[in-house]
């Protein structure tokens, strides 16, 4: 099927994408911006000119600067903290979502409910006690307190519910006569047709992490286990203010997510399993 | 082997009751077909033998095993959905060698087997296939390939055919009760069709509202159907039902019209009765009674016509061709040893 | 779409409410006290000032309001999911 395009169909191409650059911008200038000379970041902000956006003048010097300091331990913890996350949250949101959407035991409304609460308070919230708790089992400036409030991600586990609610009762009827237990039929069945809804879990446990700053901030102050966030934030000091290193580092921070979305983007549309059933 | 024996059970959501003590005897190799409308608890009742659905009261054997408390999979049965639900993410192949795979069979005598089924089935060109990429006709194969390689106890069918297109549906109808005919497997079949109740059953089981009404084999059931509703759910087109009284042999339908019977001692009752007659058992008799014609249906090889007794409306076929309209009076009768009478207060047959 | 956007409305309140970030990073709370909202408030007395027992009360009243709000949100949610 081709589209005519008419000239009204063009004006609100070139609406939509304008827009689109507009989402874009900041992100670019923050781009060109962290490869300028420390001094010119502010220098052609006002007045509005053309080289606000064109940099005249490129260097690397930041980023080298930004990557012989600190900064690559605290891109490194971010990425254990967040990749760990990941792998032993979806070990288990995955098999707390399959319980609650297919098996039915007593006090699952209670529990569903709870852990729809356990998202909607944002974890800020609760932040200063759990950090209390945590100092009580000796976890500070650890990995593990670091990553133990990520793993149980109330969100993550409705997403799966949800779409595993989606999946068709008949198919585990069957795979029950065919002699499959509970871990089973999760494993050989729920999970292969469920890529796109681990992948988005995956991706919103990995953000939780990525842009988590006020529980490392509490939990892991010190240098060695400081997350990127954390460190990016204390490139400002009462004192000083190195924004090419600021710049720099949320570049990095900003475009290492960027990219595993783009990577996985292809995912969400390959991998809608048609069912085998006959609707 | 592969008895199944369903004694007294009982099925209740909550304090709604939906089956109300149900008992069959299904003996090894049988071809038993759970009929009736829908609601009346006959998938329910496979899902029970299945293991889908608990008991609530009574006992489910299969194979001289009571299997009340046992799961699914070591029930020893194998069972065909109306979705077919199959694994949407394997191969045919795989679809069907799965429950091998998980009994711990070898690979090389899974493929074997599915091998086998394959070939009875005709998919032996499928197997690499996903569904996704199969018709209809062919996913019901796989279906019944997956159920047919554990050489189980008991088949269970839930309404298997009702997702094909009519055409399909004839064919595959025959080829399941081929399939039965040369495995030999017994097989509990639910359907609220009855033409494939009437033509794949070894036995009939016809179910309403939690209840059994009848069980027999299709021509019982057709020739001697327990009950009105069974007479009116067996055939098609369905049966006549006239009401009327009886007195002393002498039929009088409710409009003033007598219709006579075959002497016998039913016929000797008296009272209020529904008589029945099957669309096939009229004839054309200029002694017979008169009716006003509603609407005729030329089949080509017979003739359906609706026509009016009084307020009744009744549904004749005959094999000849007839040249009338609607409005024209026509004389019918009914072969007198073809009607069947019920009481008209239990709707239950008077034995004759 | 109304409902799930007033649940989208309502989710996205309590998360600026819960603002900590920019607060903490960009103005410290400052200048008196202007850009100060509960979070960097409740960081503050308990690190900064070093006083855990009114960062405590604060968290108490502040999971008290979000609680509130999460109600609000469940009818939002109940109702939409009677559609």
């Amino acid at each position: 099927m081709r589209e005519t395009i008419t000239p009204r169909r063009a004006l609100q191409m070139v609406v939509i994408a304008a827009i689109a650059l507009t989402f874009l911008l900041p992100l670019y200038w923050l781009t060109i911006s962290a490869l300028r000379p420390e001094e010119d970041i502010f220098r052609y902000l006002n007045p509005f000119g053309p080289w606000t956006l064109l940099p005249n003048r490129l260097t690397f010097e930041n980023i080298t600067e930004l990557w012989s300091g600190s900064f690559s331990r605290a891109i490194a913890n971010s990425l254990v903290v967040a990749l760990v996350t990941v792998i032993a949250g979806l070990m288990v949101c995955a098999p707390a979502a399959f319980a609650l959407a297919v098996i039915d035991f007593p006090g699952r409304s209670a529990i569903f409910t709870a852990m729809i609460v356990s998202f909607l308070i944002p974890f800020d919230a609760i932040a200063v006690p759990l950090y209390s708790i945590m100092r009580g089992f000796n976890l500070q400036n650890s990995y593990a307190g670091l990553i133990l409030p990520g793993i149980g991600n109330g969100l993550a586990i409705f997403l799966l519910r949800q779409f595993f609610q989606g999946i068709p009762k008949d198919l585990r009827e069957a795979a029950m006569v065919d002699g499959m237990g509970w871990f089973q039929i999760f494993w050989n069945i729920y999970l292969p047709l469920s890529k796109p809804a681990l992948i988005s879990a995956a991706l919103i446990m990995f953000i939780f992490q990525w842009q988590a700053y006020l529980w490392p901030l509490l939990i892991a102050p010190s240098n060695d286990m400081k997350v990127a966030a954390v460190a990016l934030a204390q490139f400002s000091s009462a004192y000083n203010v190195s924004f090419g290193l600021i710049f720099a580092g949320a570049m990095f921070l900003s475009l290492i997510p960027m990219l595993i979305f783009v990577f996985f983007q292809q995912y969400f549309t390959n991998s809608v399993a048609a069912t085998g059933s006959k609707e | 082997m592969g008895a199944v024996t369903i004694s007294n059970v009982r099925k209740a959501y909550g304090s709604v009751e939906i089956l109300h003590g149900v008992s069959i005897d299904i003996a090894d190799g049988e071809f038993v077909v759970l009929v009736g409308p829908s609601g009346c608890g006959k998938s329910t009742l496979l899902r029970m033998i299945a293991g889908l659905e608990d008991i609530t009261a009574g006992e489910i054997s299969i194979g001289g095993r009571v299997v009340n408390r046992l799961a699914p999979k070591d029930r020893d049965i194998a069972m065909v959905f109306q979705s077919y639900a199959l694994y949407p993410h394997m191969t045919v192949e795989q679809n069907m060698g799965f429950s091998l795979k998980l009994q711990g069979v070898s690979a090389a005598e899974v493929k074997q087997r599915v091998a086998g089924a394959a070939t009875i089935l005709g998919l032996t060109s499928y197997l690499g296939r996903y569904p996704r990429n199969l018709s209809g006709g062919q996913r019901q194969r796989v279906a019944m390939g997956r159920a047919i390689v554990r050489s189980p106890s008991a088949f269970l069918f839930d309404e298997p055919l009702s997702n094909l297109d009519a055409k399909l549906r004839v064919q595959m109808r025959s080829e399941i009760k081929q399939l039965h005919q040369r495995i030999g497997t017994t097989t509990v079949y639910v359907t609220h069709d009855q033409i494939e109740a009437m033509t794949m059953a070894d036995r009939i089981v016809v179910m309403r509202d939690g209840n059994i009404e009848q069980i027999g084999t299709p021509l019982e059931l057709y020739d001697q159907p327990a009950n009105q509703f069974v007479a009116g759910f067996i055939g098609s087109p369905s049966m006549n039902f006239i009401s009327g009284t009886l007195d002393g042999g002498r039929f009088t339908a409710d409009g003033g019209t007598v219709i006579a019977l075959a002497s016998g001692p039913a016929s000797a009752a008296s009272g209020p009765v529904t008589i029945g007659i099957r669309p096939e058992h009229l004839r054309l008799d200029p002694a017979g009674f008169p009716v006003e014609i509603v609407t005729t249906e030329p089949t080509g090889a017979e003739t359906h016509i609706l026509a009016r007794l009084g307020e009744t409306e009744i549904v004749g076929t005959f094999r000849d061709r007839l040249a009338c309209v609607p409005g024209d009076i026509i004389r019918i009768s009914a072969e007198p040893g073809h009607i069947h009478l019920f009481d008209s207060k239990t709707a239950l047959r008077i034995i004759g | 779409m109304r409902r799930p956007l007033t649940f989208v409305l309502v989710a996205d309140t309590v998360a600026n409410f819960l603002v900590f970030a920019p607060v903490n990073i960009l103005t410290r709370g400052g200048p008196q006290g202007s850009t100060d909202l509960i979070m960097n408030q409740i960081y503050t007395n308990a690190f900064v000032n070093g006083d855990p027992g009114s960062a405590g009360a604060a968290t108490v009243v502040l999971v008290a309001l979000v609680l509130a709000i999460v109600l609000v949100q469940f009818r939002l949610m109940g109702e939409r999911s009677e559609r």
